[in-house]
C-alpha cells in the first residue's frame, strides 16, 4: 500500500513537470494518469519502500555523480591516449570481479557505471554471488581479489551506502 | 432526404443479395451495396472515404468473382440482347455527361489547385477551434475519415484474432 | 550464468521497472497536447502501447499476462472505439470543439493502444501455441 503512494506521488510530480500548467483540467488528467500507472507497475516498481525515507542517500548520491564524472574523464583522456599511441597498446580480456551490494538497483548501477566508463564493458550479472564479467580493454590483473581493487573499489564504496 | 433514397437502395439490394440462389448474381448485388456506400460518404461530405470505398469495392467484387466462378462466363447472344445494348449505351451515355460537367469545373492550366486545402488553412482557428491545422482537420473537418480509419485498426485487430482461434470443441478434463 | 529461465537479464528487467512508468506518462502527454502541439490520439497510442509491450519483452508473457489479460485488453480496445463513436456522434462536439477534440482523441488513445497489444500478445501467444504443436 505504500508503494502505491509513493508511485502516485512521483507520477503526479512528473506529470506537473511535463506539463507545467496548474489548470484544473490538467490536474484531474494527471491524477488520472497516476492512477493508472499505480495499477500496472506497483508490485514490480520497488523492493522496499524505505528507500526514501533517509536524507543522507540523496547527499551520497550527489557525491557519487561528481565521483562518477571525474572517474569518466580521466577513462576518456586514457582511452584517448591509447588510440593515438602509434603502438595500441590495448590488452583485451574478460575478468569475473566479485562485489558485495545485495539488492538489485545497486547492481545495475554499479554495472551501468563501469559500461558507461571507457574502458570497460560489463557482460553478465550473476545475482546470487554476487559475481560481475567485466570485458577490460587493458587487462592489468587476472585473478579475482586484484581485479576487483583496480575496477570496481571506488564505486561500490558509494554504492553501499546509497542501497544497503 | 437524399441519404434515405440511397440507404433504402442499399438495403433492398443487400436483401437480394443474400435471398438470390446464384453466386454470381449474388456478388453483382453485393457490389451494389458497396456502390450505395460511396454514394452515401460523398453525401456526406467525406470525398477521401468516397475515393477509398470505391477502390477497394472493385478489388472486393474481382476478388469475389474469382473466387466464385468454377466455368467460364456464360456470354449472352440470344434472348434480350437488344434490351442490353440500349441500357448500356444509355448508361455510358449519362456517364460521359456528368463527366463533362465535373470535368468543366477542374481549374485551368497553371493555376494553383489545392482549393480546399486554402479555406482550412484560412479557417482552421476561426471555425476548427484549435491552433494545430492538423488535428484541426483530421477531427473536426474530417472527424468521418478518422472514424473510418479506428473501424479499420479495429477490424485489423479482428482479423488477427480470428485468423489465430483455435477450433474445435472443447475438451473434457 | 543463473539467469531466470524467463525474460532478460537482471539490468533490463531493473531498468524496465523504473521507466515503464515515464513512458506511459509520455504517451499520454503526447496524447493531451494535440491541440498545440503534433500529436494527437493514434501517436500517442501507439507510445501507451510500446510501454505494455516493453513489459512483455523484459519479464516474460506470463508474469504479465497475469496481471492484464487478453480478454481485458480486447474488452478494453472495444470499450474504446464505442466511446469515440458515441463522443463523434453527440452534440457535445459540435458545441464546444476543444473538449470534444479532448475526448475522442482519449478515446482514439485507448483503442490504438489496447488493440497493438492485444495483436502483439496474440502473435507471442501464436507462435507458442504453434511451436508446442510440432514439438508434439
Amino acid at each position: 500500500m505504500k508503494v502505491k503512494i509513493i508511485i502516485f506521488i512521483l507520477a503526479f510530480l512528473l506529470w506537473l513537470l511535463l506539463s507545467w500548467s496548474v489548470d484544473p483540467v490538467h490536474l484531474f488528467l494527471g491524477v488520472l494518469i497516476a492512477v493508472l500507472v499505480c495499477f500496472v507497475t506497483a508490485d514490480i516498481f520497488l523492493e522496499s519502500p524505505q528507500v526514501f525515507k533517509k536524507p543522507s542517500r540523496y547527499l551520497w548520491f550527489v557525491y557519487y555523480i561528481i565521483l562518477f564524472a571525474w572517474e569518466c574523464f580521466k577513462a576518456n583522456l586514457d582511452g584517448a591516449w591509447r588510440v593515438i599511441h602509434p603502438d595500441l597498446p590495448i590488452n583485451p580480456g574478460i575478468v569475473k570481479v566479485k562485489t558485495q551490494l545485495k539488492s538489485e538497483v545497486g547492481l545495475t548501477f554499479l554495472a551501468n557505471s563501469l559500461t558507461l566508463k571507457p574502458g570497460t564493458m560489463t557482460v553478465d550479472i550473476d545475482k546470487e554471488n554476487g559475481f560481475l564479467y567485466i570485458h577490460w580493454s587493458d587487462v592489468k590483473a587476472q585473478d579475482v581479489e586484484k581485479a576487483t581493487e583496480l575496477i570496481v573499489r571506488k564505486f561500490e564504496r558509494v554504492l553501499m551506502r546509497i542501497f544497503p | 432526404m437524399e441519404l434515405h433514397l440511397i440507404l433504402i437502395f442499399m438495403i433492398c439490394a443487400s436483401i437480394m443479395a443474400v435471398e438470390i440462389k446464384d453466386l454470381i448474381s449474388s456478388v453483382i448485388a453485393l457490389s451494389a451495396v458497396g456502390l450505395g456506400l460511396c454514394l452515401a460518404f460523398l453525401v456526406l461530405k467525406a470525398p477521401n472515404l468516397a475515393i477509398t470505398q470505391l477502390v477497394v469495392e472493385i478489388l472486393l467484387v474481382i476478388v469475389l468473382i474469382r473466387a466464385t466462378i468454377k466455368k467460364d462466363l456464360p456470354l449472352v447472344r440470344d434472348g434480350r440482347w437488344l434490351f442490353n445494348t440500349v441500357s448500356t449505351l444509355l448508361f455510358i451515355g449519362i456517364f460521359l455527361t456528368f463527366g463533362y460537367f465535373a470535368l468543366k469545373e477542374l481549374p485551368n492550366f497553371g493555376q494553383p489547385t489545392m482549393l480546399v486545402s486554402r479555406e482550412y488553412l484560412a479557417n482552421s482557428l476561426t471555425q476548427g477551434g484549435l491552433a494545430n491545422i492538423v488535428t484541426a482537420i483530421t477531427l473536426n473537418f474530417r472527424r468521418f475519415d478518422a472514424l473510418a480509419e479506428a473501424s479499420v485498426l479495429f477490424t485489423a485487430v479482428i482479423a488477427v484474432l480470428a485468423i489465430t482461434r483455435k477450433t474445435g470443441k472443447a475438451h473434457d478434463k | 550464468m543463473t539467469n531466470n529461465p524467463s525474460g532478460m537479464s537482471l539490468i533490463v528487467k531493473t531498468i524496465t521497472r523504473l521507466t515503464v512508468g515515464l513512458i506511459l506518462i509520455y504517451g499520454f502527454y503526447i496524447v493531451l497536447q494535440s491541440h498545440i502541439a503534433p500529436g494527437g490520439g493514434f501517436a500517442g497510442g501507439v507510445v501507451m502501447a510500446l510501454s505494455l509491450i516493453h513489459l512483455v519483452l523484459a519479464f516474460g508473457r506470463d508474469a504479465v499476462l497475469k496481471k492484464i489479460s487478453q480478454i481485458n485488453s480486447v474488452c478494453l480496445m472495444s470499450c474504446g472505439a464505442i466511446a469515440f463513436l458515441v463522443i463523434a456522434l453527440s452534440r457535445l462536439v459540435t458545441k464546444n470543439h476543444f473538449t470534444g477534440v479532448l475526448l475522442s482523441d482519449i478515446a482514439i488513445a485507448t483503442m490504438v493502444g489496447a488493440g497493438l497489444f492485444v495483436v502483439f500478445l496474440t502473435l507471442v501467444l501464436f507462435i507458442k501455441e504453434s511451436a508446442k504443436g510440432n514439438k508434439q
